[in-house]
């Protein structure tokens, strides 16, 4: 039998629940009102460009980017603009957000899409700064989850040679199908998007790696790539967390990513399937980063599904949607449960990141008493990064970080691997990242 | 008779060598050390806190005495001792006045609630990890005590929410100040008793919205003052506390009783 690649340290096997994997993607409509984040990115906050009672069309720019490595917003509906407030985000933060009053709500977001033309491409006219520059503009940020601008990833300096490229379909988090119901449904669409960065690293080879868990998923990507040159799916053994970025170099072509350092430092650069999607958007149809697919799931969905929104649709909206009620969510989650963040707001929006929203009541919420550490090396077995959890762990709750610790914690990915297998119950990732916190703060 | 004498002897030789060579060690590798840091670092309260920016009250006193200078006062002692190392190697003290940390904020249960049902780690910097803020407004104190761990004088306590603390024991020494997420904690001289206790800068509704006693930027104190001390900037009331006499108007004109007079509460220490 073939031996399917993974990476080789640590990793967990979580149960999938991808119960939401055969529901193919359906439209909702355009709600009563829109809170765009101006936030939606890793890097320098945006500035808000538009005033009350300002009448925004489709793919307005709301917001400029402060700098190179911050992230253009634009409006996803006409509309007008109601006011700009601060107002607590999906991921816990509190943040500005631009409140629109779409002019046609209810209108299927369906009709809207339908309504952008689709415009042919001659990849040959396009040239590299071109595409570079359209990708900045269009606002196009890492959709797995971070929110890194795509086009600071897709410029690497002069000295780093890139001699690979992997699309990134992993999706190892359990609960969450966006990215594997667009491969299934748009593979053409993404092979479009890959050929688009083809044109930035010419020659380079693309490595799309898609876990064994999504068997229609490769199967629809294989077909589509059988046709070009240079794009190669690669299957992957189901493990979690191999949708990290240094965990997928290491699964696809056996590369290391050096402590601190970056996926270009080893000449490979990592996108997402639906980062690319969202470029091939840009292309193909002249819109910027405006919707996104989010998986809705959880125990108290009953029917899960995969769903395209508009950026910046309240949570309410897809509850009601969804027929879920508020009473008996305990537990929200913005992201998968591994990664995700939970919410106390149900007003809060969707963003450029929101790969799904998890409904859970209170049978999913049971709060575990935190033990002593074992000292059962769990943590240090599972943890893809090869960190000694628990040591740094209690250095941290005694904060006594030494020079060791403070040279490795950093590395942590926060994938919540350790966390998952504690025997002691012990909130392991929080305090790693309340660890990184300390030494953010004492730099 | 030999048997016995001549270990004797050779323990005598050997402690003769051992000794001068001691002694030689002593000459050679003899650093001079300023007896008077010892006496300085006898005069210091020898808590160690760091709230003079030193490593510790022997880093303190070699620097006083090295640099000849008293001009980083201890924070924590009273102000007598600094007098009184001033007058050891003749120099003159500055008297500076006790200080005090002060949190600007009275978010408490009853004034703005909890915002969610937070589980994670009882420290104030993990829970600004999964939210900015738990309670309703987005800059109150978190209740979950950072401050009070790092102080080292037993000065702070959690009550209903917030941190509450004993101007009594604390010393101004100013190192729960860093350790504050939301950066709600300032050392004020002891005598300021008039104090705005919000750090909102949201608008006046918002700010309303979130809490029952925050200032909502009305600016009516701004008015009162007779002064020029309080002012108005991004919606929050701010003292200057060199211009302050605390006369007590703007306590009067705040309608949401935003500003407050420090002095008549009684601190009941356990």
């Amino acid at each position: 039998m073939l031996q399917l690649k993974t990476f080789p340290k640590g990793g967990i096997h979580p149960s999938q629940q991808k119960i939401s994997a055969q529901a193919s993607i359906t439209y909702g409509e355009i709600p009563k009102q829109l809170l765009i984040p101006v936030n939606q990115h890793i890097g320098r906050t945006a500035n808000v460009v538009v005033k009350k009672n300002d009448v925004v069309k489709r793919g307005q720019l709301l917001a400029q980017a402060s700098g190179f490595i911050s992230s253009n917003v634009h409006a996803p509906v006409d509309g007008k603009v109601m006011k700009v407030f601060r107002f607590s985000l999906l991921g816990g933060a509190i943040g500005e957000v631009i409140q629109i009053q779409p002019d046609e709500p209810g209108k299927s977001y369906r009709e809207v899409l339908e309504q952008d033309v689709e415009l042919s491409v001659d990849l040959n006219k396009l040239t590299a700064e071109e595409i570079r520059k359209r990708i900045q503009e269009a606002g196009i940020v890492g959709m797995g989850g971070a929110g890194f601008p795509t086009h600071v990833k897709l410029s690497p300096p002069p000295e780093k040679k890139i001699d690979a490229l992997i699309i990134n379909g992993a999706e190892c988090e359990p609960y969450i199908t966006a990215d594997h119901r667009i491969m299934v449904e748009q593979p053409a669409q993404i092979i479009q998007g890959i050929k688009i960065l083809k044109k930035l690293f010419p020659e380079v080879p693309v490595y799309i790696g898609i876990e064994d868990n999504k068997p229609d998923a490769l199967n629809m990507m294989d077909k589509a790539a059988a046709r070009e040159e240079g794009i190669f799916v690669v299957p992957l053994k189901a493990k979690y967390p191999q949708g990290g970025e240094k965990q997928l170099i290491k699964a696809v072509l056996n590369r290391e990513v050096p402590s601190k350092g970056l996926p270009m430092d080893v000449g490979v650069i990592v996108q997402n399937v639906a980062t690319v999607l969202a470029i091939r958007n840009v292309f193909y149809h002249n819109r910027p980063l405006l919707e996104r697919v989010v998986t809705v799931s959880g125990s108290l969905v009953e029917h899960p599904g995969n769903i395209l929104l508009p950026i910046g649709t309240p949570v309410s909206y897809i509850m009601d949607k969804f027929n879920i009620d508020r009473e008996r969510v305990r537990l929200l989650l913005a992201g998968g449960p591994m990664m995700g963040r939970t919410c106390h707001s149900f007003e809060s929006p969707i963003s450029k990141t929101t790969s799904a929203l998890l409904f859970f009541d209170e049978k999913a919420f049971v709060q575990r008493q935190e033990n002593p550490c074992l000292r059962c090396g769990n943590c240090v077995s599972v943890c893809p990064m090869g960190l000694d959890v628990a040591i740094y762990v209690q250095m941290v709750q005694k904060n006594k970080l030494d020079d060791y610790a403070k040279e490795h914690i950093m590395d942590c990915i926060e994938c919540g691997s350790c966390t998952y297998v504690c025997p002691a119950n012990r909130r392991l990732v929080h305090w790693m990242r309340l660890g990184k916190r300390i030494i953010k703060r004492e730099n | 008779m030999v048997e016995i004498l001549l270990p004797g002897f050779i323990l005598a030789g050997f402690a003769l060598i051992s000794a001068s060579g001691l002694y030689l060690a002593s000459k050679k590798f003899y650093v001079y050390e300023d007896p008077r840091i010892d006496e300085v670092e006898a005069l210091l309260p020898g808590a160690n806190c760091g709230g003079c920016g030193y490593a510790g009250c022997r880093a303190l006193a070699e620097h006083i005495v090295n640099d000849h200078t008293v001009d980083t006062p201890c924070p924590v002692a009273e102000p007598i001792v600094m007098e009184k190392i001033a007058d050891l190697l003749g120099l003159e003290a500055s008297v500076q006045e006790k200080q005090v940390a002060t949190l600007l904020c009275k978010g408490t249960h009853e004034n703005s609630a909890l915002a969610m049902d937070y589980r994670g780690i009882q420290d104030c910097w993990a829970a600004v990890i999964v939210a900015d803020s738990i309670k309703d407004c987005a800059f109150a104190c978190l209740g979950l005590g950072s401050c009070v761990q790092a102080c080292n004088f037993d000065a702070m306590r959690i009550e209903n929410g917030i941190v509450v603390i004993d101007e009594e024991k604390c010393t101004g020494c100013g190192i729960c100040i860093s350790h504050c997420p939301k950066n709600l904690l300032v050392l004020r001289p002891v005598s300021q008793k008039t104090i705005v206790t919000c750090s909102n800068t949201d608008r006046g509704p918002e700010a309303r919205k979130a809490c029952k006693v925050a200032c909502i930027g009305c600016m009516k104190c701004q008015k009162v003052c007779q002064h020029q001390a309080i002012y108005v900037e991004d919606f929050l009331a701010r003292i200057d506390f060199e211009k302050c006499t605390n006369c007590g108007d703007c306590v009067e004109a705040c309608p949401t009783n935003a500003i407050e007079m420090r002095g008549e509460q009684v601190y009941v220490t356990a």
